[in-house]
């Protein structure tokens, strides 16, 4: 998962910090994480009904922690990077489970070795590589491409199945519509999101990652809609 | 910087595409879902208008298999045991009182035969509902069960016949208030029965029959063929209605009834 708030930390902070546009338009659009979170604080108890619901539930809550996190961090003028490497192995993980519960594969065990060599392998990646100042692209691409699979395989089967009657009020539709935003926008974020770091003034970066934040936001909000749409007494 | 502007063109043209190709995938889906569930609840009107059908042609065949069965009933028997009566008369008249009376008795069996004879013929045929309409042929019931049975029924009307455009469906009515009317008879020992026939403005007729018997055992009542109540529960069905029958308070039984006018039969 890309980072949603873009505070660096001593030279790249004070190089945006005299760009206010920029600090306002990507800060306002992270507080859209609110959005989703309050819903699941509201739905709490018909979410955690549900083992798929509950790990997208949980992914919620922990993007809030993250972005809470990052904006300390940021405030306080250290490097905040860190906590997208790591939570992003927390989102993998819980994306992953929610379709596992959602979709019932048969590829279910090769899947869930695959997420237990992923966050091995990223954990060692981040303290190893000193991942402290860049984002760790290369795993969280085939991750991406994989989730997009699932995503993709997701519809196919309501499609083929035919057992709703209404998909406008089937909140999976919802959830997987946003992941499938996130995950189709991310896999190009995740190529060039080291590069933009690096390379690209500081006005690119504002662009690149309010592109970002844009993305997020409506991804947020669709997801807001598949928690409302989780009602109490629903069957779904 | 020219070099920068591109590559932020690039990404930023690719992320759009990307997003495009998800929107595409999200509406396509949709769509296709609102097409299936459109296909779906055509194929599900077209089959309830198909059981309708279904329904008026079975109770056309069996009306017409009853009329059948009563005009050779009328006809063959009714006609065979009026010639019995003749020849019996015949024989009435002999100066053997033994004859004489063993010749009384076969005359009266054969007129109680008669009599029974053509009650089969008036319930087989219902001539009454296609003469004079539904509400006549129910105010038929009501005054035989009072001569006859010595209850009290009592007939609450508020529709007209012509509420009521196919006449399968009031010949159908006419057999369910006869089988429900009865089953109190021979099952409940009621005092009185109540018939009450209503045509609502959702264009469709209420029917309710209760009476003060003995009530009903529900369980049994569905299994046991003689009631005959699955069979008015699957043409009440069949033609789209609803069928339900209770106990009543304070004693008794109550059965309910809706039938709706509003589906276009195919003829």
């Amino acid at each position: 998962m890309t980072n949603k708030v873009l505070y660096l930390g001593s030279l790249e902070w004070y190089v945006f910090q005299e760009m206010d546009f920029f600090l306002n338009t990507i800060f306002i659009m992270s507080l859209s994480i609110f959005i989703p979170a309050s819903l699941v604080f509201y739905r709490l108890k018909p979410l955690w009904k549900e083992r798929s619901t509950k790990y997208l539930s949980i992914f919620i809550i922990l993007d809030l922690l993250q972005w809470f996190l990052s904006v300390i961090l940021a405030y306080k003028g250290i490097y905040n990077i860190i906590i997208s490497n790591i939570f992003s192995i927390f989102y993998f993980i819980l994306i992953f489970m929610y379709f596992i519960e959602l979709l019932n594969p048969k590829i279910k065990n090769a899947l869930i070795i695959f997420i237990i060599l992923y966050s091995i392998i990223k954990l060692l990646s981040i303290f190893y590589l000193n991942l402290y100042q860049h984002y760790s692209s290369y795993y969280d691409m085939i991750n991406s491409i994989l989730l997009l699979s699932m995503c993709i395989y997701f519809f196919f089967k309501i499609m083929k199945e035919h057992q709703i009657d209404n998909i406008l009020s089937y909140q999976h539709f919802y959830y997987v519509s946003a992941i499938l935003f996130l995950i189709s926008a991310s896999i190009i974020i995740i190529v060039f999101q080291n590069y933009f770091l690096k390379n690209m003034s500081a006005k690119a970066n504002q662009i690149f990652w309010t592109f970002n934040s844009v993305i997020n936001l409506l991804s947020y909000i669709i997801f807001a809609i598949g928690f409302h749409k989780c009602k109490p007494k629903a069957k779904y | 910087m020219q070099t920068e502007s591109e590559i932020l063109v690039l990404v930023m043209l690719g992320i759009i595409a990307m997003l495009l190709m998800a929107s595409g995938i999200i509406v396509f889906v949709f769509l296709y879902y609102q097409k299936t569930i459109k296909n779906k609840l055509e194929i599900e009107k077209i089959k309830s208008l198909q059981s309708q059908e279904l329904a008026i042609n079975i109770v056309k065949a069996q009306e017409y298999e009853r009329k059948r069965i009563a005009s050779q009933l009328h006809d063959d028997i009714g006609a065979s045991l009026s010639a019995i009566g003749l020849l019996l008369g015949r024989i009435k008249n002999s100066d053997n009182d033994e004859t004489k009376n063993i010749t009384e008795e076969a005359i009266k069996q054969n007129n109680e035969i008669m009599q029974q004879i053509r009650c089969i013929v008036q319930n087989l045929s219902p001539s009454i509902v296609e003469r004079f309409g539904l509400t006549e042929a129910i105010a038929d019931i009501c005054h035989r069960i009072s001569s006859a049975k010595k209850i009290n029924a009592i007939f609450n009307i508020k529709f007209n016949d012509s509420d009521i455009k196919e006449k399968e469906i009031q010949v159908m009515i006419y057999r369910i208030v006869q089988e429900l009317t009865n089953n109190a008879i021979k099952h409940a020992d009621p005092s009185s029965i109540h018939i009450s026939i209503i045509s609502s403005p959702d264009k469709s007729i209420y029917i309710e029959i209760s009476d003060d018997g003995i009530g009903i055992d529900l369980e049994k009542a569905f299994k046991s063929k003689s009631l005959g109540l699955n069979n008015i529960k699957n043409r009440v069905e069949i033609v789209g209605g609803d069928f339900s029958i209770e106990n009543n308070t304070p004693k008794g039984t109550k059965a309910k009834i809706k039938i709706p006018l509003k589906q276009e039969i195919i003829k």
